[in-house]
């Protein structure tokens, strides 16, 4: 055999080991980057239960509208929910709702909501989706959304 | 086993290795100045948050602000000379492992994403190969013969492609076993996801509420995913058995993207399954319809 394909199988075999490893590993615990167990849509979800904290904003007549993400913590959905988590985890709730409330005031979209609430949510997906049954909610922390003087 | 060897050793164009080295480069690029926003939104960065992943687990804790904001910058430069085949042998390393330490550091905040992996690990690979003999400022237009050295590189990225969706499909099974194929782990998947969306406020699937009132599509759909992730290897063994995959694996996607809003861009524009095909051929078509353009004009002036 000549160099190039001593190099060749060398470079084949070192990258398949590597990316096959993670077989090595739990998929749920093991999971890394780039080196990852793909454990994406892999688990059973009893009931499509669905436990989350999210934030609102509300206004008079019973307004309500989802705050996006990117006005959460980030434009990326799944790292606003890990935020908003350990915001609540380490009993920030308040806070994080504060510093909604500051990033919506300026906002016209905002105009006709006054208040911002942190919400933990117990929801069934299917449920939601297909019959319109809506879970329960609790409120973690509430304030307003002050706007300066005109 | 000599057959099996000089199958993997099979020569290819130079063109075409350069032409997967072209399209990721690019892709690297575009893809970091659409994330950028996300790379200064302070939010999202809070020391609280931060689970390294991978080579950032060297790291004691988040970076400042300011070398996390370089990170991005730092890397489309070096994508720049990527794409355009400039001191490969030296710079592409480079610039490979400085793609997989941003992409490392964005995943390290709790969520790592599984739309970047592959990007990531076929950078690793082109760095350490002749991605840049043809179609770069290297080969300043020298062209070189198909040789070997050209072609199992391409065999190789495709491997990195065909592990990572068993992966996914062996993951399923470990997780579920056959009993994933029945719909059900999927519809609660579809249907949790979508409900996070609307929660936070963030875009949903339009269509994806009238697919879960049909269970029979999740079982299909459920036996669709498995036969494309554990099928995979098939192709690794001829070249029309890869089309057939690769359009499938795309079609995969497609069906992530309308039923959970789930981009996987890399896998979308096709760069995951380039190496499977002849994927030189509308680029060499692009540049011999621009080199048809340059010399009309003069043509007519004589």
């Amino acid at each position: 055999m000549n160099a190039t394909r001593w190099y060749g199988l060398v470079v084949t075999l070192i990258a398949a080991i590597a990316v096959a490893w993670p077989l090595t590993r739990h998929p749920l615990a093991g999971d890394s980057f780039p080196l990852s167990t793909y454990p994406m849509f892999a688990t059973r979800r009893k009931d499509a239960r669905l436990y989350l904290e999210y934030v609102i904003a509300t206004g008079p007549a019973g307004a309500r509208r989802h705050v996006p993400p990117e006005l959460v913590a980030s434009p990326e959905v799944m790292q606003a929910i890990v935020s908003v988590h350990a915001a609540v985890a380490r009993g920030d709730a308040t806070g994080l709702c504060q510093r909604v409330a500051a990033r919506l005031a300026p906002r016209g979209g905002y105009r006709g909501f006054d208040e911002v609430q942190v919400i933990a949510g117990n929801h069934r997906a299917i449920d939601w989706f297909v019959r319109g049954e809506r879970g329960t909610e609790r409120t973690l922390a509430r304030c307003p959304i002050v706007r300066g003087a005109p | 086993m000599r057959r099996l060897l000089d199958a993997w050793f099979a020569p290819a164009p130079a063109e075409r290795l350069a032409a997967v080295r072209l399209m990721l480069g690019a892709f690297t690029l575009v893809y970091l100045a659409t994330q950028l926003p996300l790379w200064f939104a302070d939010a999202q960065f809070h020391a609280g948050d931060f689970r390294p992943l991978g080579v950032v687990r060297l790291l004691d804790g988040p970076l400042p602000r300011g070398l996390r904001l370089a990170l991005p910058l730092v890397t489309m430069a070096l994508a720049v000379t990527f794409t355009l085949g400039l001191a490969h042998r030296w710079l592409a390393p480079v610039f490979a492992l400085t793609l997989l330490f941003t992409l490392s550091y964005r995943n390290s905040w709790g969520m790592p994403f599984h739309t970047e992996n592959l990007l990531v690990l076929h950078a690793l690979v082109l760095a350490v190969v002749p991605a840049a003999d043809a179609w770069s400022v290297d080969a300043r237009g020298r062209a070189a013969p198909a040789a070997e050295r050209y072609g199992w590189p391409l065999r190789a990225l495709a491997v990195i492609t065909v592990i990572a969706y068993v992966l996914a499909g062996i993951a399923k099974l470990r997780l579920g076993g056959w009993a994933w194929t029945d719909g059900d782990a999927l519809r609660e998947q579809i249907a949790i996801d979508n409900l996070r969306k609307h929660l936070m406020g963030a875009p949903m699937s339009p269509i994806a509420a009238t697919f879960l009132e049909h269970t029979w599509l999740m079982h299909a759909m459920a036996i669709g995913t498995m036969v494309v992730e554990l099928g995979a290897p098939i192709a690794l063994v001829h070249r029309r058995a890869a089309l057939a995959w690769s359009v499938a694996a795309w079609g995969f996607h497609v069906g992530v993207l309308a039923l959970m809003a789930i981009v996987f861009p890399y896998q979308l524009i096709g760069l995951a399954y380039a190496p499977l095909v002849r994927c030189e051929r509308p680029i060499a078509w692009l540049i011999a319809r621009g080199r048809r353009a340059r010399l009309k004009p003069a043509a007519a002036a004589e």
